[in-house]
């Protein structure tokens, strides 16, 4: 079988109903989802939700005790891993220690084509260019450091220019710094060859950072999948919202219904009113309100503003990270957290007595999971 | 100006310093000082005096009488062959006991352990039932019409191989097997994901990473090799002899002890050499850039 080497376009995945068990174990749990050519899709979640599985399966390493995946189309179930036209990253890199930079990068060249060895130099150089990594062909990989064996992990995933890149938590053990800096440098080669990527990882703000579509996954199902923004903002329960940055979520129980928004009564004994959309919720619903920290203002006076939620509470921790202040205030036995930039001069203590507030367009009424 | 007060606590740490390696390692220093080192001097040292006076005669012998030189030949032919089949043999059962379906993994790890445990004269003499000339093989044969005259099983050098080869696959196998644990399978993954048929991903990736292992286990295999003696005593004819058969031949029949230590100095020579020129070829470190973490 002649491998497609075109660098032209990515593949188009799609997972039909994918089911696999590990014994009693349900590790994914009949997913279905379109990852579109060339899109950057993250699969994120918590360990043991499922994500590494559903790789590891796209991968071919595991074969699925149920439902399919296509590749463009065809059903790739009885395609063979090394045949599939795959390329990965893995979590440790994974790289050959008994070969140089030069034969690592070249190592899929001399699987799936057949170029010259001149044609074969040529491509690996230019794609260690494209990592930033020239001038270590000869090094071994024990001879380099963390961030540039990852590099050479992903020269060699995309040196014969396959048609789908999958990524296992590939940043994870690289320290903060070299990670944010990583993050910017895989979206931009995803952007200059257009190949699908495939991304795993349990780390929000990664997924945030890079994809174009980020699959939200737990206990092997697939709790909400959308962009960045979409998942942000508009959260389908309260696993999603939690995971995705941080999250107040006041306990409560539906009070009234109402054309443009619910009345919320939260536990501890006051009322707030939040946006009325998509969600169904009837009168006595028990429901979670979520507010962003970073919406959450604090203020020693009453000031009660139009379209604004306000109330009273006590603050019970500061916390100083440099650009911003983070504080959790006591409202009625209910902790609501705060993220307040522009700290420099503002000065708070904990036992103060303050006024929370927070535009109500803001808030969104998430249904309390039964699971 | 002041005068520093000594600290008593330094003292004592380092009085333990030199008081916890004496008692941890000092028992077995002292034995193999006096049960190993000490008479190894002593047969180096009578090996070379002839009546009282250093001579190098006993050595002279050795290399003039040609029954010594054959038989430290044949010792390394034999150990070599039996070395390079435990080998062939061991290297697929050892790569099985690492990749294999785990429940027959269990049963094949306790085929490879159980003969580990048993004598290896008892092991040697099994084959004399085996072999003989009205042993179980002949029967079997002669009872299936494949031969009407019982062969020649015993007292040649298939014999002492298939015997040495039997006593030494156990060690083969599991030197193996504990080298090949340590490869990280997940390379070969990632050779079949860049490509690599599982046939190609076996020797491109597996295969030379367990070199080292198959280094330290052909040279293991092959010293204990070097020093057989039941076995091809029991299962050899006079070609099969090997030096330490000779060696236990002049001490104890010729009660030559100083030429048995003379032949014993040489083989431990002989041995000596070997590695230090396996290791030099072999020193896998210095490739793949650098000592192993």
């Amino acid at each position: 079988m002649a491998a497609n080497v075109t660098p032209s376009r990515g593949a188009a995945v799609r997972i039909d109903r994918l089911r696999k068990t590990f014994g009693s174990a349900v590790a994914v749990d009949s997913i279905s989802l379109d990852i579109p050519t060339g899109s950057f899709v993250t699969l994120l979640g918590p360990s043991g939700s499922g994500k590494t599985t559903t790789l590891n399966l796209i991968a071919g390493f595991l074969s699925p005790d149920a439902g399919s995946i296509l590749f463009d189309g065809a059903i790739v179930s009885n395609v063979p891993t090394h045949k599939r036209n795959i390329g990965m990253v893995f979590q440790n890199y994974a790289l050959f220690p008994h070969m140089t930079v030069f034969d690592n990068v070249g190592f899929p060249l001399k699987m799936r084509t057949k170029l010259t060895s001149a044609e074969a130099r040529t491509r690996i150089l230019e794609t260690l260019a494209l990592v930033e990594l020239n001038g270590f062909e000869a090094r071994y990989p024990r001879q380099l450091s963390g961030g540039q064996q990852q590099r050479v992990a992903m020269a060699r995933a995309l040196v014969s220019h396959p048609r789908l890149l999958l990524m296992d938590e590939p940043l994870g053990a690289l320290d903060k710094k070299l990670r944010e800096q990583m993050q910017f440098e895989i979206k931009n080669i995803h952007r200059s060859i257009g190949t699908t990527f495939v991304y795993v990882t349990h780390d929000q703000t990664e997924a945030l950072t890079m994809s174009d579509l980020i699959v939200v996954m737990n206990y092997g199902k697939i709790e909400q999948a959308g962009t960045p923004r979409q998942l942000y903002e508009t959260p389908e329960n309260q696993f999603v919202a939690d995971f995705l940055g941080g999250a107040n979520l006041l306990p409560g129980t539906v009070a009234a219904v109402a054309a443009d928004h619910f009345s919320v009564a939260v536990e501890g004994g006051f009322t707030v009113q939040v946006p009325r959309d998509r969600v169904a919720a009837k009168a006595g619903d028990a429901v979670s309100v979520l507010v962003r920290p970073e919406e959450v203002g604090v203020a020693l006076t009453e000031d009660r503003q139009a379209g604004a939620e306000c109330v009273a509470g006590t603050v019970t921790a500061v916390g100083y990270l440099g650009d911003s202040l983070k504080l959790e205030i006591a409202v009625a036995g209910i902790a609501i957290g705060a993220k307040l930039a522009r700290a420099r001069g503002f000065s708070i203590e904990s036992g103060q007595r303050v006024f929370v507030s927070w535009p109500r367009a803001s808030a969104r009424l998430l249904l309390r999971s039964t699971r | 100006m002041t005068v520093p007060v000594a600290d008593p606590a330094p003292a004592r740490m380092s009085l333990n310093r030199a008081l916890v390696p004496a008692l941890l390692l000092g028992p077995t220093l002292l034995w193999i000082f006096f049960f190993f080192l000490w008479p190894l001097g002593l047969m180096v040292w009578q090996s070379f005096i002839v009546k009282d006076a250093f001579s190098l005669d006993h050595y002279a012998s050795l290399f003039t009488t040609p029954i010594y030189a054959r038989a430290l030949w044949t010792t390394f032919e034999i150990s070599i062959i039996c070395t390079v089949g435990s080998l062939i043999l061991g290297y697929p059962v050892a790569y099985y006991l690492v990749v294999g379906d785990a429940r027959i993994r269990a049963v094949v790890m306790i085929l490879v352990i159980i003969p580990y445990w048993l004598d290896y004269i008892v092991r040697s003499f099994s084959w004399l039932i085996l072999f003989g000339r009205r042993g179980l093989v002949n029967r079997f044969l002669i009872d299936i019409g494949l031969i009407t005259e019982p062969l020649q099983l015993l007292y040649n050098l298939g014999s002492v191989l298939v015997g040495m080869i039997q006593i030494m696959l156990p060690l083969m196998i599991l030197t193996l097997f504990g080298a090949m644990l340590r490869i990280n399978r997940q390379l070969v993954a990632a050779a079949e994901i860049h490509g690599a048929s599982p046939w190609r991903a076996f020797w491109s990736v597996f295969f030379p990473l367990s070199l080292p292992g198959v280094y330290a286990a052909f040279l293991l295999v092959f010293i204990i090799s070097l020093g057989f003696y039941i076995t091809p005593a029991l299962l050899g004819s006079p070609k099969e002899t090997m030096i330490s058969q000779i060696i236990m031949l002049v001490a104890t029949e010729l009660f030559d002890w100083p030429l048995a230590s003379a032949a014993g100095v040489l083989l431990l020579a002989v041995t000596i050499a070997v590695v230090i020129a396996y290791n030099r070829a072999f020193s896998i470190e210095r490739l793949w850039g650098g000592k192993e973490a």
